[in-house]
């Protein structure tokens, strides 16, 4: 099975962006999308549902990043890992989202492949690697 | 809102759209290389409603240090002109035409407003309903009804769009939020500038929930005019 990332953003020039360089890297990698958390949080729900990473955007209608973690912490399952995926954030944001253990890193937009390369080669934890 | 809390939203929501257009220059400069044309054509538009949206920004950021500054005075305004001349300025919007327009008076024909500030709560409240329509409505229509209650006079701006789901409402008049993103970009600064504006006109602006829709409350003080 390839790799599954679920992106959350409501800005569709981003969630474009984020698709080409996500499958330019690895046109296998599976990607769905969800435009702020709350959509996020629905399609996670779902038991059977469970991306290998979330990309999550910060500043979102409805639901946004900081909220979405807070929701997704009282799911049961947290095995995808949190990407943080933001132009720009607080320090105090910063420390909040961190401070989840499934949030590995914060990636200042927009997202390059050089970033990603990045990304997925410092998760020792990759749960599916990308060479198998 | 803090100082502090503003120059942060204000600078990532300028920044934003300049990030992500960055991004899609890089990507359309390879597609380039690559001789991908529907995907550089794809990049180009994406920029440009980024950059359009950068602009609504500033538009909206200025009119507020203009608002903080402007002095007026009052003037008695024939609000049925008024309002015709609104739905005039609005023709060409998306979805303009579709929408029945309903205006009724209510026995008001002149109020005593700053006209700048009144018509800017008209228009932003107006050209809302026009955007956000339900596209599952067969008949949309936008309805601007005047009261005068004892020393008071509404203006409900009301339609049978979308509306704002009832746990959203508490953020509505707040600054930087957006209720709609997929429908229609705005700065999330709209309903913020016509709070002030009403607080200048010596009334105010609340929402009014009900089942189908939005409808919005003006309310303002009467005065006859002879000062």
């Amino acid at each position: 099975m390839s790799l599954l990332v679920l992106v959350v953003d409501d800005n569709k020039a981003d969630q474009f962006i984020s698709e080409h360089v996500i499958k330019n890297y690895d046109a296998t990698i599976r990607i769905d999308k969800a435009y702020d958390g709350e959509e996020a949080l629905d399609m996670l729900s779902h038991e059977e549902y469970v991306p290998d990473y979330i990309f999550l955007d910060i500043n979102m209608p409805r639901m946004d990043g900081m909220e979405f973690l807070e929701a997704y912490h009282e799911l049961d399952n947290h095995t995808s890992i949190v990407v943080m995926l933001t132009s720009s954030v607080r320090e105090d944001d910063y420390n909040r989202c961190m401070a989840y253990p499934y949030v590995k890193e914060c990636i200042p937009k927009p997202l390059s492949e050089e970033k990603l390369t990045k990304l997925f080669s410092n998760a020792a934890e990759l749960p599916i690697s990308k060479t198998m | 809102m803090e100082l502090e809390e503003f120059a942060y939203r204000t600078s990532h929501d300028l920044r934003s759209p300049i990030v992500s257009s960055l991004g899609l220059l890089d990507i359309a400069q390879k597609s380039i290389t690559d001789g991908n044309t529907d995907k550089v054509k794809e990049c180009l538009e994406l920029a440009n409603t980024s950059l359009t949206k950068l602009e609504v920004l500033i538009q909206d950021i200025l009119k507020l240090t203009e608002m903080e500054n402007a002095e007026e005075s009052e003037q008695a305004v024939d609000v049925e002109d008024l309002i015709n001349s609104v739905f005039h300025s609005m023709r060409h919007m998306d979805g303009f035409e579709k929408a029945e327009k309903i205006v009724s008076l209510g026995g008001v024909d002149e109020v005593n407003v700053k006209l700048t500030r009144f018509r800017m709560i008209i228009e932003n409240l107006v050209s809302n309903a026009i955007k956000y329509q339900d596209p599952d409505q067969t008949s949309p229509h936008i309805e601007v009804k005047l009261k005068r209650e004892n020393s008071q006079v509404f203006v409900d701006v009301s339609d049978n769009g979308l509306g704002i789901p009832e746990d959203q409402q508490q953020k509505l008049f707040k600054m930087f939020n957006r209720f709609h993103p997929k429908v229609s970009f705005g700065s999330g600064l709209g309903l913020y500038l016509i709070k002030k504006s009403a607080h200048v006109l010596g009334g105010d602006i609340e929402y009014v929930h009900q089942p189908i829709g939005a409808r919005f409350r003006l309310t303002i003080p009467h005065s006859s005019g002879d000062h």
